[in-house]
């Protein structure tokens, strides 16, 4: 594995580790699978469809979304919403991604250009 | 409903998905992947503010990916055998491994010699032994695939303390002992069933002369095979652990006890071997060879009585803690 395979794979991770915050944050409002994708492109998340789309019927199956089947310009699409258990989840995760962030920043400052 | 260039193609890919999906929430997902392959050509297409081309259209469905991996992503469960329970399936298949050589050489060995008209083929060996890892190892994944299906982590190394840790480094395994001993009970326990047989006649004074057991060996067939076999099914047990438990230590102390006493009878006895000629000269003969065995059972009292010690040390460990 070259060096850019290799970086390539632990972005990959790192990226992965921060998803479900990123879908908990963005679904404060109701999206389908393919509108949620559009709008974490559009603030830099570039998700592929193979990741995001079970990730969100696994937070689904787990209490964390709530989602509801409608017809939207005559098709049907299931929205998806964060749920209260979501809500308190996201609150943990985002003290948590907080404090990670913040030690992390501590650790490159002397690594920073 | 406006009907789209791509509307057919995402029919046939859905379709295409649907035979690779299980019954469960099988036309959800199937509905819901619709949903989102139609967003993702309206967006495009509002992107774009025309109609997509053939190309456009592949590189949308490419995102996807193939049906069949579209529908293995919806699928619970995405691994056989999950990261808790590997290091145990892994240990399962080397010892299982391990276990199914063992009993395939052996059983070679004692079905070459006991019978010379058998040759012993060794690609069939071979074979033999690998269909049965193959089974083996087929087992093992299925145990384990249920296991993660049930979501069921192996409890056996969750709990340990300083106790335990003290304990198990001293009373890990000598695997290169146990293998020596495994060999040498093998081959003991073949010679004593008469499965592999020494040459029992030599010519001495220029007469053959046949040597036989003594009558001091008759009470001794039984418990002799016995503690033989016991030692090599312990020893082969012990090779799958990594430390002495409190049963096999043991075992092995009783093992070493029956051993010991066989021995101590057969030092205090005599007429280790007789012959079928009577002569002044080869009776002085076997006398020496007699006196010959009964320095050699010493020996072997001594070594078994070093091998007791070294277990009982290692008991006092297993117990201690």
């Amino acid at each position: 594995m070259n060096e850019h395979e290799l970086f390539e794979k632990l972005k990959l991770e790192l990226r992965r580790g921060s998803l479900v915050l990123a879908v908990l944050c963005q679904l404060n409002e109701e999206h389908y699978g393919y509108s949620l994708r559009h709008a974490l492109t559009e603030v830099g998340l570039d998700i592929d469809e193979g990741t995001l789309y079970p990730l969100i019927r696994r937070l689904e199956s787990q209490g964390l979304l709530t989602s509801e089947w409608r017809e939207e310009g005559n098709r049907k699409k299931r929205f998806y919403q964060i749920s209260t258990l979501g809500l308190t989840v996201r609150t943990a995760l985002i003290t948590e991604w907080q404090q990670m962030n913040s030690s992390i920043g501590e650790l490159i400052k002397g690594d920073l250009p | 409903m406006k009907q789209t260039n791509y509307d057919e193609y995402i029919e046939q890919y859905i379709d295409n998905v649907s035979l690779y999906l299980t019954a469960t929430k099988k036309d959800d997902v199937l509905a819901e992947l619709k949903g989102n392959l139609e967003g993702a050509f309206e967006m495009k297409q509002e992107a774009l503010e025309r109609e997509l081309n053939e190309h456009e259209i592949e590189e949308t469905f490419k995102a996807f990916g193939h049906p069949f991996k579209a529908a293995s992503l919806y699928s619970e469960q995405q691994y056989l055998i999950g990261p808790a329970n590997f290091p145990f399936f892994k240990k399962a298949l080397v010892y299982s491994w391990i276990f199914i050589f063992s009993i395939h050489i052996i059983s070679s060995i004692i079905f070459a010699m006991a019978d010379p008209n058998v040759n012993f083929r060794l690609f069939g060996w071979l074979f033999n032994s690998l269909d049965s890892i193959i089974f083996v190892s087929l087992v093992c994944v299925v145990i384990f695939y249920l296991l993660e299906k049930n979501s069921y982590e192996i409890p056996l190394f969750k709990q340990f303390s300083l106790k335990t840790l003290a304990a198990t480094k001293n009373t890990a395994i000598d695997r290169q002992d146990l293998i020596t001993d495994i060999i040498s009970e093998t081959i003991a326990l073949l010679w004593w069933i008469d499965v592999i047989k020494f040459p029992s006649k030599i010519t001495f004074d220029n007469q053959a002369v046949m040597f036989s057991f003594g009558e001091v060996w008759q009470p001794l067939f039984w418990p002799i095979a016995f503690i033989l076999g016991a030692s090599i099914a312990l020893h082969l047990w012990l090779l799958t652990c990594n430390y002495w438990s409190k049963l096999s230590v043991f075992i092995e102390l009783i093992l070493d006890m029956i051993a010991i006493a066989i021995l101590i009878y057969l030092i205090t006895a005599s007429g280790y071997i007789s012959v079928n000629i009577e002569s002044d000269k080869i009776l002085d003969f076997v006398t020496n060879i007699n006196l010959g065995l009964f320095y050699t059972l010493i020996g072997i009292l001594l070594v078994i009585i070093y091998e007791t010690y070294k277990h009982l040390k290692i008991a006092y460990n297993v117990y201690r803690y």
